[in-house]
């Protein structure tokens, strides 16, 4: 394992800003904090990095204790690489200079730190601009500097806050793949806090979702998105219909959610009891314009109340009773006013109701 | 560590040089004195000071190192050396003062072998103790006018011509806790008036009422005499060597010593009781009190305080002083000492502030 | 955390793309564990030395003075270690104290207020807007540094007394006229005009530091130019505001020369003048100068406090790396009126008193006016020959100036460095100090360095005290700097993001690397700003100057004092001009030589003439 976290906890004054937080990322992988604003995310990576010290946990980096056990490694000597969201560009020197500050520390010949620079620059792309300051840098240099200067040193583990953030969205989607691409080739650990769902989905190998200072969750990009463990970590990885009910049990003994004269059917991961939710990702459903075969599970019948065009698919809204609306992605417009959607049963999953936050 | 650039280097060695200077010049002056030669340390207030210790070094082959500052930051500086003393002769304006000193058991109790120069005036203001010496004397307050807004016949003759209401919001003085002259002036005035059982009320009542007449407070004989000189004020109360002074860049101002008396204020030489170098110190203050070491003081180029009375024999005042029809008073320094904080707290209270 | 329940599936390979092994040997980059150690204690050392050189310059003289208050017979002969609280009965036992408190006060908080604005306003004119010469406005505020504030007082004397320059030259004064300025109010305005420029230099500074992106986010919710500028870039600025401020308030309160002057006369009665009769007067009474000298540090304390109310866990921090270039505001039908505004300021706060000096120093007698038989330039000669004291005292104080300015001006950076972002023990203390010694008068300082450094167990172990050697008055001037150069460090460090500094030690820097690589140049152009006002204080510095003169090597500014003290401001003003034209040419040097240092920066551009 190239990090383990274990049972970290920090208090900012009264407010429990992280709790528990437990996970470990393998040699090469690309691991995501992902969470909403207040998450604590972000108090996680400053303590990998050392800039915070925790209340009480354990830290280790390539088999090495950097926090726990009666021993603090000093943020200065934990061969960590970070990526500030602002990027944090020294000003008063240049790309070539701000890369090659951390070498300059680290007894290099000249010729070796001039080759690391020269390498760090073509890596991140910016052959040609090793003279310019900052201020004349454009965002996506800027942030490829900062990258380019946290990769120079080739740390053991690299830390990102958010770097993508202040980005255009089209930049914004160049940079990943990028940073993905680039990580990958140089097998280089890394640890990404971020609050957008779809960067993580889209450049983790591991996801850890974080709510309230605790981990709800960890997995796989698609773990997380087709087997969330509640109702939060569900509709925070995509858009997603809820249709809460009663748990009740159907003739083979599994878990149903029903709802009126509706019954849902789909997987379990989490312990159900009493009150239940069923999660229909929009894109799984299918639009029939008739009741389709009457033993056929998951079907919904509704009017069509809104219909848009995405540009290769449709959106529809569909009233299924007075208080219950559901979406569905679908090829084609609707066929009729009164439509059937219909979820497959292994693509649904049913979650407890949400009472209160997530344990 | 540091980076090569010429820039950074150029930043360093300014760095340097501008800290190394003022040792180098340390180092150089250390070197330059000869370690043989002896040198004393004199803190004086007196404007012929380093003139009389270049005099004094050229003659005796003994270093003078003079610190010249204002009698009220040498005061400040010996009481702060008090338990590690620094100086081996203190020279400044008012005996008053210097006995605050002697009370303190500072003060070496010798007798000098030039004890006989002095003059009648002179042997008066000698102490008992032998503790210090006059070195010359100056009056206090004199009554100092405008030419220009006023004649001889005009001018005041006396303290008490200072009350009248022509002079209304015309007279100026200097204010005593900035003033050296300032206090003998004022405690003599409480002397003169106050008989010879030292009744305070006369004094009081005379300042309340010059106060009441419009009197101007400035800190020193400086501004004083400049409200005088500009025709601001008509009349203004400084030491004489200051009018003098003024008088000979050419300023139009006139001079009447006080027919009930003027407060002697003696400049008083003395010598550290612990100093560490009693002999040399000694042999500078004989020649203080010498014709030829007079001689020297009088005739300090350009500078106010030789404007002085000598009180040594053979030796002559500069010319334009008056010398003659002065009525001088001396002042019961031990008295006036024991009362300094009440006179100087209730003048810049009741005169002063107001 | 939640469960997975029955039907989780393994865990798979998350991104579709194939991994390649890392390479055979990561790192490379690591430093050794050696090089590790070596650093960590110099990085140790250089916050340990900050914090001493702190202890050893001010908390030490200043503790040795301040202690008498509660030990008044701590350094008599023979030393009584007995608690007394004599001298603050002695202290609180007039009524004019309490008075002399208030008055105190009024002026403090009077002057900072009008100073502070005075200097921002000024300051953003000159970096913000398109005024007319405004390069020309910032030299002179250089200028008014250069002039001593003693200077400016008799200036003002021979100004605008009843027969004085303007009455008798220019036009009758009527009295109403006279008698404001020679009021608090005129003290006031006569303050404001003398310590405006540390506002100046702190708000210039922070400016420097500051893109438009915040007030430009404000415009484009609609925000308009003069509210939106003020409310956001107000805001911003508060770090520096209070910066400057506060200095200004403890300058005010801690004047001994001007006020003394000016407000004597005008019944106007102040600590500082209680302070003087305490310590000029024999019986000389240090308790009691320790006791009043508590007075005006818990004032001092007072208004810290208020700063720290006001300021507090607010981010200002907005030169992060990613700053751009502030744009100027037009200025439209206000440039005429400001210019001539800011014109007039400048002629009364400078000009008058500048030409009233050389004035006298032309004259051979102040009383015969500019009569033309009465102008020479005998004064000029006097001081130029070099057999006299002047000289030499001129090029002592140049180079004793010159040390201190860079000794004041790089410790003082890391002292502010070491302070407030990182963590040493006894930090609030540290911050405290460099703070509450400004509201100590300078004499009292100087006083507490002789006793502090002329301890007779000093002949033993150092072979003779270091009182009374030149070295220490350059220690003293140091220390008298120190402060200053500290807040105004502080005020520009305020401003670098921490991200800056925390990127400094993920690269592996320690302290005194990231203080010397990064927060050095970040700040160096407040750094030069305080180095330029360093170095004219000191060459004019009196109360140091006085009280720890090397016997026979008298600083410049003691020299000037005493030839007016014996009557001669012929060569005293001369003495002065000579001093302010070096100073002026220093200032040219400096800034030649810093445009020619400093390559390119970007957001850190310094501007032409500082």
């Amino acid at each position: 394992m190239s990090v383990e976290v274990s049972n970290l906890s920090k208090r900012f004054g009264t407010t429990l800003a992280v709790a528990d937080v437990s996970f470990t990322v393998p040699e090469g992988h690309f691991l995501a904090l992902l969470g909403p604003s207040g998450s604590g995310k972000t108090t996680v990576l400053r303590m990998l990095a050392g800039l915070e010290q925790p209340d009480s946990g354990r830290i280790s980096v390539h088999g090495r204790v950097v926090y726990g056990d009666q021993r603090v490694v000093p943020a200065e000597e934990r061969d960590i690489g970070m990526v500030f969201q602002d990027y944090a560009l020294w000003p008063h020197m240049t790309v070539a200079q701000n890369i090659a500050f951390g070498l300059r520390l680290r007894r290099l010949s000249r010729q070796e730190r001039d080759a690391r620079v020269a390498e760090a620059l073509a890596l991140a792309r910016l052959q040609g601009l090793d003279e310019r300051y900052p201020d004349q840098l454009s965002g996506g240099q800027q942030q490829r500097v900062a990258i380019a200067r946290a990769l120079a040193t080739r740390p053991g583990l690299l830390l990102l806050d958010e770097p993508l953030s202040n980005l255009d969205a089209a930049l914004r989607e160049e940079m990943r793949v990028e940073l993905v691409r680039l990580l990958r080739d140089q097998g280089i650990t890394a640890v990404y806090v971020t609050h957008d769902r779809i960067e993580a989905l889209a450049m983790a190998d591991q996801i850890v979702v974080m709510r309230a200072g605790r981990v709800v969750q960890i997995g796989s990009p698609e773990e997380l998105y087709q087997r969330p463990g509640s109702t939060f970590i569900a509709a925070f990885m995509g858009n997603a219909n809820f249709v809460p009910g009663e748990v009740v049990a159907d003739a083979d003994g599994r878990p149903n959610v029903q709802r009126g004269a509706l019954r849902l059917r789909g997987r379990v991961h989490t312990a159900l009891n009493g009150r239940g939710v069923a999660m229909l990702r929009p894109e799984d459903g299918a639009l029939y314009a008739a009741a389709p075969a009457p033993d056929a599970a998951n079907v919904l019948e509704g009017d069509v109340v809104h219909s848009e065009f995405l540009g290769g698919r449709w959106r529809h809204v569909v009233t299924i009773a007075p208080d219950l609306t559901v979406q569905v992605l679908t090829p084609e417009r609707a066929p009729t006013p009164r439509v059937w959607l219909r979820f497959p049963s292994e693509r649904c999953v049913l979650l407890p109701a949400t009472d209160g936050p997530d344990a | 560590m540091f980076v090569r650039h010429s820039r950074a280097a150029l930043v360093a060695a300014a760095l340097a040089v501008a800290v190394a200077l003022p040792f180098r010049s340390v180092a150089a002056q250390v070197q330059a004195r000869p370690a043989a030669s002896e040198a004393i340390t004199l803190y004086s207030a007196q404007g012929y000071d380093i003139t009389m210790g270049k005099a004094f070094a050229k003659m005796s082959g003994i270093q003078v190192n003079t610190v010249d500052d204002s009698t009220g930051n040498i005061l400040a500086k010996i009481q702060a050396e008090r338990n590690n003393p620094k100086w081996d002769v203190v020279w400044f304006d008012g005996d008053a003062t210097m006995q605050t000193l002697d009370n303190q058991g500072l003060l070496h109790k010798w007798t000098s072998p030039n004890i006989g120069n002095y003059t009648a005036l002179g042997k008066g203001l000698i102490p008992s103790d032998h503790a210090f010496y006059p070195t010359g004397v100056t009056a206090a307050g004199v009554i100092v006018y405008n030419t220009r807004k006023l004649t001889a016949a005009q001018a005041p003759k006396d303290w008490s011509d200072l009350l009248k209401p022509q002079f209304k919001d015309q007279v100026a003085e200097n204010d005593p806790a900035f003033s050296g002259p300032a206090f003998p002036l004022i405690a003599g005035m409480f002397q003169r008036l106050g008989g010879p059982k030292h009744n305070m009320a006369p004094g009081y009542a005379y300042y309340t009422k010059l106060q009441a007449n419009g009197l101007k407070i400035f800190q020193t004989n400086d501004p004083t005499i400049h409200s005088v000189e500009t025709g601001a004020r008509e009349i203004g109360i400084v030491q004489d060597s200051a009018y003098y002074a003024a008088k000979a860049t050419g300023a139009p101002l006139g001079v009447v010593y006080a027919r009930s008396g003027v407060t002697v204020l003696p400049g008083v030489i003395a010598i550290n009781a612990q100093s560490r170098h009693l002999q040399a110190a000694e042999s500078f203050v004989n020649y203080v009190l010498s014709q030829a070491g007079q001689n020297t003081m009088v005739h300090d180029p350009g500078d106010s305080d030789s404007f002085y009375t000598p009180i040594i024999k053979g030796v002559s005042a500069l010319p334009g002083r008056q010398t003659s029809g002065i009525t001088w008073q001396l002042l019961n320094y031990k008295w006036a000492a024991a009362q300094a904080t009440a006179i100087k707290q209730w003048f810049h209270v009741n005169v002063v502030a107001k | 955390m939640a469960l997975i329940g029955s039907d989780a599936t393994p865990e798979g390979g998350g991104a579709a793309q194939t991994r390649r092994p890392p390479p055979a040997m990561p790192g490379g980059g690591a430093i050794s564990a050696g090089v590790q150690r070596r650093r960590r204690a110099a990085g140790v050392a250089f916050s340990l030395g900050a914090a001493l050189a702190l202890l050893i310059l001010i908390v030490y003289p200043l503790a040795t003075i301040l202690i008498q208050s509660i030990i008044p017979d701590l350094f008599s002969v023979p030393a009584r270690l007995s608690l007394s609280l004599e001298p603050f009965s002695k202290a609180f036992g007039t009524h004019e104290v309490y008075s002399a408190m208030l008055n105190t006060i009024w002026l403090g908080l009077a002057v900072a207020i009008s100073g502070t604005l005075v200097g921002a306003a000024l300051a953003v004119l000159h970096q913000r807007t398109d005024l007319p010469g405004r390069r020309l406005f910032n030299l002179l505020v250089w200028v008014n540094l250069f002039t001593p504030s003693y200077l400016i007082a008799l200036a003002w004397e021979l100004l605008f007394s009843r027969g004085g320059f303007l009455d008798t030259t220019v036009l009758p004064l009527p009295d109403g006229v006279i008698n404001v300025i020679f009021s608090p109010v005129g003290l006031t305005v006569l303050l404001t005009l003398r310590l405006f420029p540390f506002s100046y230099l702190a708000v210039g500074a922070a400016l420097r530091g500051l893109g438009s992106e915040y007030e430009e986010a404000a415009r484009m919710v609609g925000a308009r130019t003069l509210r939106c500028w003020l409310q956001i870039n107000g805001r911003l600025l508060a770090p520096a505001l209070f910066a400057g401020g506060l200095i200004i308030f403890a300058e005010a309160i801690s004047d001994y020369g001007t006020a003394a002057t000016i407000a004597q006369q005008t019944g106007f009665n102040l600590v500082t003048y209680e302070l003087y009769t305490a310590i000029n007067n024999a019986p000389v009474d240090y308790p009691l100068a320790a006791a009043l000298s508590l007075i005006l540090v818990a004032a001092i304390a007072v208004a810290l406090l208020a700063q720290a109310r006001l300021l507090r866990a607010r981010s200002y921090q907005v030169v992060t790396g990613r700053t751009r270039q502030a744009r100027a505001l037009a200025l439209g039908p206000w440039r005429r009126p400001l210019f001539a505004l800011v014109a007039v300021f400048f002629i009364v706060a400078l000009l008058l008193p500048l030409v009233a000096t050389f004035g006298v120093s032309v004259m051979r007698n102040v009383g015969n006016g500019l009569a033309a038989g009465n102008l020479s330039w005998d004064n000029y000669q006097a001081v130029l020959d070099s057999s006299g004291e002047a000289l030499p005292g001129l090029l002592r104080s140049t180079w004793l100036a010159l040390s201190t300015a860079t000794i004041a001006a790089v410790l003082g950076a890391a002292v502010a460095y070491v302070v407030e972002r990182t963590r040493v023990p006894g930090q609030n203390f540290l911050r405290l100090t460099t703070i509450v010694t400004l509201a100590i008068p300078g004499v009292v300082l100087a006083a507490g360095y002789i006793f502090a450094w002329n301890q007779p167990w000093m002949n033993n172990v150092f072979g003779g005290t270091p009182y009374g050697t030149i070295g220490l008055l350059l220690a003293a001037y140091v220390a008298g700097s120190l402060p200053f150069s500290a807040r105004l460090a502080g005020g520009a460090l305020a401003q670098v993001g921490d991200h800056l500094l925390e990127a400094s030690r993920l690269a592996g820097a320690d302290t005194l690397r990231t203080f010397a690589r990064i927060v050095l140049p970040v700040v160096a152009p407040a750094l030069l700003s305080t180095w330029m006002l360093v170095f004219t204080g000191t060459i004019f510095e009196l109360p140091a100057s006085e009280l720890l003169q090397p016997p026979g090597q008298a600083p410049l500014a003691v020299q000037i004092i005493n030839q007016y003290n014996n009557f001669k401001e012929g060569p005293g003003t001369a003495m002065t001009i000579v001093a302010v034209g070096i100073v002026a040419v220093a200032a040219l040097a400096s800034s030649v030589a810093i445009s020619l240092l400093r390559p390119r920066r970007g957001a850190m551009r310094v501007r032409r003439g500082l």
